[in-house]
Formats: structure tokens, C-alpha cells, sequence
């Protein structure tokens, strides 16, 4: 089976990052999951942008479904980009100038593939299923850092991404949305998700026992620890 | 010397790349024609107030002008004539835009460069928004639009407004059928195509100047002042151009 994302020999400087990543190589497939751990000051990686082929390689490549982003026509990108899940870490990322729903809905919404209506009825469906009263509807500041950290896990599972790209993902969230949005999202592995979850708290290793390859981050290499918890 | 024309060459191939994408119906999905719509509502109709005022005070002002130096002539029939070829091919052209461009330009500009600070077009690149669909083309159209009705509102205003300043100042109006008729005849078919020049190629250059200074910011806060400015100017620049061009392609 063809890897879904893959990096050779990856390498990419810090700059506007955290850190920058040196000759990092995996390949990760549907329903696999890959664990990062970084260190709290080093979490904002070019990881998920070069993921994204939103970063290119200074040396090595990176390949989506079987193709390097670097010979990739500017609208494959965008409807490969459409078709992934991101969360962006403890800031989030919201377009300032639309309310939240429309923010959540946007990445689906723009691609034009389902009626509004049916995105709505779905991204309200899942905001219900993770615990929020309602879909948020306003701008993005006038919701509390739990409420706009559940919209970003929202946002990212809308649609049936094929890749989900989760940066501190249940960070401000209380242990009952943390535990609905992993149900959600162990179901949506077993469908054939395939995960990067980038993390600085430790203990999140536990939450995919076992099942997950881990990562360390450390002086710009990502050095693979085992599955072991 | 060179710079201005890469820099005039750049403009009018991203001008070129929003006319074509704005005529395929690919590239307008709902988020798009949201974007459109709240540009028209803004730069268009909160701006009708502000522009028929102007026009008002632009017919009044061109009436009382034409008024000295009509009845000094004994030529004051030529009221029609005067008010179509002031307000109807320059003035209400040209003011509009100055006026969209004041208003609106710079909003575009400031808030293209605020989002990218704030990393907001790397987000809509990551969710496979292309930001020059979501973000200047639908801006560009929009602003065309805008400056093309507002123009229309400035023109009726002004002729209106003009009417009733002769009327009330004796300057030997029969009545409005009159005026109007004097009004039709001096307006010619090729009097739609300066007004069609002279609003949707300006606002579209507008649009599209705005948008790239906006979006030629780094991550500096202090550069969006700048981009501001210089989108301004550069629009300025493009407005009076497109104006030149316009006229000496239609009246040369």
C-alpha cells in the first residue's frame, strides 16, 4: 500500500518556526497514527506546513498520495490541501473577518462539492457530538479558549479528512471534550484516518495505546522512540 | 524607468488573471460570492449616502459655473451639453473613484496586510483556500461594481440636482421634459463606453493594486501604514492613467 504522506530526507530551516527540521525521514498510511513530542518551545515546527506543501524542502521532498508537492499544479495542491484536517495549535487560526461557522465550514464550503446546508447540518452535528450547545456563530474573540479549541477539532474532522494534522490539540480543553473528541477521532482511525499528533505533554502518548509511532523531537531531528508507552 | 514597467506589467497581468477567473463560474463557490457581495455592500451601498451627496454638490457647483458664463454668451441652452460633458464623462467618473478609492481602497489594503501579520492567508492556503480566488478577486469585482453603480447614482444626482439649481436660478429652463431631451441629445453611444472605462477598469486596477500592496507585507505590524499608503498612490496613479488612456482611445 502507498504511503499517504511521506518525507525523504527532509530539511528545512527555522526560520518563522520554532525549530527547523534536519534529514527527517518516515512515511505514515492510512489509519497510521505518528506521535511528536516536542518540548513546550517547540511545538510551532514546519512540520505540518511542509505536510501541507505549504513549506518546501531546502534539501529532500515530501510526497502526498504517491506526489511530490513540488511538481504539484497550484489547484491540485488546493483540493489536497481541502481534503486535510488541521488543528493549529494553542492560538488557533481563524479568519478574522468571518464568524466561526463560517470559519469551520470554510475549508468544505469553498470546494463546493456539498450543498451549505449539508456542511452546516454536519459541522452543527459534530459541535453537538463534542459536547458545545450549539455552532458557535459569532467572531472568533468573543468565545471562551475552550469553545474555539473544540471549533478547531470541528473544523478538522468536517468532511472525513484523509489526513489530520493536530498541533496541541486538546490543549484548554476539559477532560470530558478531550474524551469525546478521542472516541471521535479512534473511530474515524479505525475508518482509515491517518494522524500526526504533535504534542509537548507526555502523557498523551497514552491516549492511543500502543498504536501510535513516536517521535521525539530534538535538535531539529525527529528521532523515533518505539510504539511503547 | 524599468521598475515602473515591471511593476505597470505585474498590475495589469494580475488585472488580466482577475477578468479571466471572474468569467469561468468555477471559480465563484459560495464563499466566494460571500466575499463579493459583502464588498459590493460596503463599498457600494453604504456609500450611496456619500456619493449622491457629492453629486449633488458637484451639480449645483457645475450649474452655477455654467450658469456666468452661459448667460454672459446668451447661450444658456447649452446647459444639457455642458452637464454631460462635465459630470457625465469626467467629473462623476473621477470622483467616484477618488472617492471608493479614500473609502474603500485603503480598507482593502489595510485589512489584506493585517490578515497576512496575523498568518490568516497562510490558514486559508492550508485549508486549500487559494487566497487570490477568496481574497482579490472578488474584491476587485467588487470595487468595479461599486464604482461603476456609484458613478451611475453620482451622475442622476448631479443632473437632477443641476436641473433644479437652473430652474430656481432663472437660467431659462422650460420645464424638466426639456432638460431631458437636451440631456439625451448630447449623450452619445460612445458616451456608455467612457463610462464603462472609466469605472470598471479603474476599480478592477484598484482593486487589484490594493490587494497586492496589502499582501506584499512580511510579518511586520509597522509595514501595514506603508502598504496602505503605497497602494494609494499606486491606485491614484492607475486611476489617472486608465482616465488618459480612456479619453485618448475614445476622443483622439
Amino acid at each position: 500500500m502507498n504511503a499517504l504522506l511521506e518525507f525523504n530526507k527532509v530539511t528545512i530551516g527555522p526560520e518563522e518556526y520554532d525549530g527547523g527540521l534536519t534529514d527527517v525521514t518516515f512515511a505514515l498510511h492510512s489509519g497510521e497514527v505518528m506521535l511528536v513530542l516536542a518540548e513546550a518551545r517547540h511545538v510551532n515546527l514546519p512540520l505540518f506546513d511542509a505536510a501541507q506543501g505549504l513549506v518546501l524542502p531546502e534539501l529532500g521532498n515530501v510526497l502526498y498520495d504517491g506526489t511530490d508537492w513540488s511538481v504539484m499544479p497550484p489547484d491540485e495542491q488546493a483540493v489536497r490541501r481541502a481534503g486535510m484536517g488541521r488543528i493549529y495549535g494553542i492560538q488557533g487560526a481563524w479568519v478574522s473577518n468571518l464568524d466561526m461557522d463560517e470559519n469551520i465550514t470554510l475549508r468544505v464550503r469553498n470546494r463546493a462539492l456539498l450543498p451549505d446546508t449539508a456542511v452546516y447540518e454536519e459541522a452543527r452535528a459534530l459541535a453537538l457530538e463534542l459536547g458545545l450547545d450549539e455552532l458557535p456563530g459569532r467572531r472568533p474573540p468573543h468565545y471562551s479558549r475552550e469553545i474555539r479549541q473544540i471549533s478547531q477539532c470541528v473544523r478538522a474532522l468536517l468532511d472525513e479528512p484523509k489526513l489530520l494534522l493536530a498541533e496541541c490539540a486538546l490543549h484548554s480543553m476539559h477532560v470530558e471534550a478531550q474524551e469525546r473528541f478521542m472516541r471521535i477521532l479512534h473511530k474515524r482511525l479505525e475508518a482509515g484516518l491517518a494522524l500526526i499528533w504533535l504534542t509537548a505533554n507526555e502523557r498523551e502518548r497514552e491516549l492511543f495505546e500502543n498504536n501510535a509511532v513516536c517521535f521525539r523531537y530534538e535538535d531539529g531531528m525527529l528521532k523515533e522512540t518505539g510504539s511503547q508507552v | 524607468m524599468t521598475g515602473s514597467v515591471r511593476q505597470i506589467s505585474h498590475v495589469l497581468s494580475l488585472a488580466g488573471a482577475v477578468v479571466w477567473a471572474a468569467l469561468h463560474p468555477r471559480y465563484w463557490p459560495g464563499t466566494v460570492r460571500n466575499v463579493l457581495a459583502r464588498q459590493v455592500l460596503f463599498t457600494g451601498v453604504d456609500a450611496t449616502r456619500f456619493i449622491a451627496l457629492s453629486g449633488m454638490i458637484c451639480g449645483i457647483t457645475v450649474v452655477m459655473q455654467a450658469q456666468v458664463w452661459l448667460t454672459r454668451f446668451g447661450q444658456t441652452r447649452m446647459l444639457g451639453p455642458i452637464l454631460v460633458a462635465l459630470v457625465v464623462r469626467e467629473l462623476a467618473p473621477l470622483l467616484t473613484n477618488l472617492i471608493v478609492l479614500g473609502r474603500s481602497g485603503t480598507a482593502v489594503a489595510s485589512e489584506l496586510a493585517s490578515m497576512r501579520v496575523s498568518q490568516q492567508i497562510r490558514l486559508l492556503d492550508s485549508q486549500g483556500v487559494d487566497p487570490f480566488i477568496y481574497l482579490v478577486m472578488p474584491r476587485a469585482v467588487g470595487l468595479a461594481v461599486s464604482v461603476f453603480c456609484l458613478t451611475i447614482v453620482f451622475i442622476t444626482v448631479s443632473l437632477v440636482t443641476g436641473f433644479l439649481t437652473a430652474v430656481l436660478a432663472g437660467a431659462g429652463q422650460a420645464g424638466p421634459m426639456q432638460f431631458i431631451q437636451q440631456v439625451a441629445q448630447a449623450l452619445q453611444p460612445v458616451d456608455v463606453v467612457v463610462i464603462l472605462g472609466k469605472t470598471l477598469a479603474p476599480g478592477i486596477l484598484m482593486g487589484v493594486i490594493c490587494c497586492e500592496a496589502g499582501l506584499s507585507v512580511s510579518r511586520d505590524l509597522a509595514e501595514i501604514p506603508q502598504a496602505t499608503t503605497l497602494g494609494q498612490v499606486r491606485s491614484l496613479m492607475a486611476v489617472f492613467l486608465a482616465f488618459l488612456v480612456v479619453s485618448v482611445l475614445v476622443y483622439v
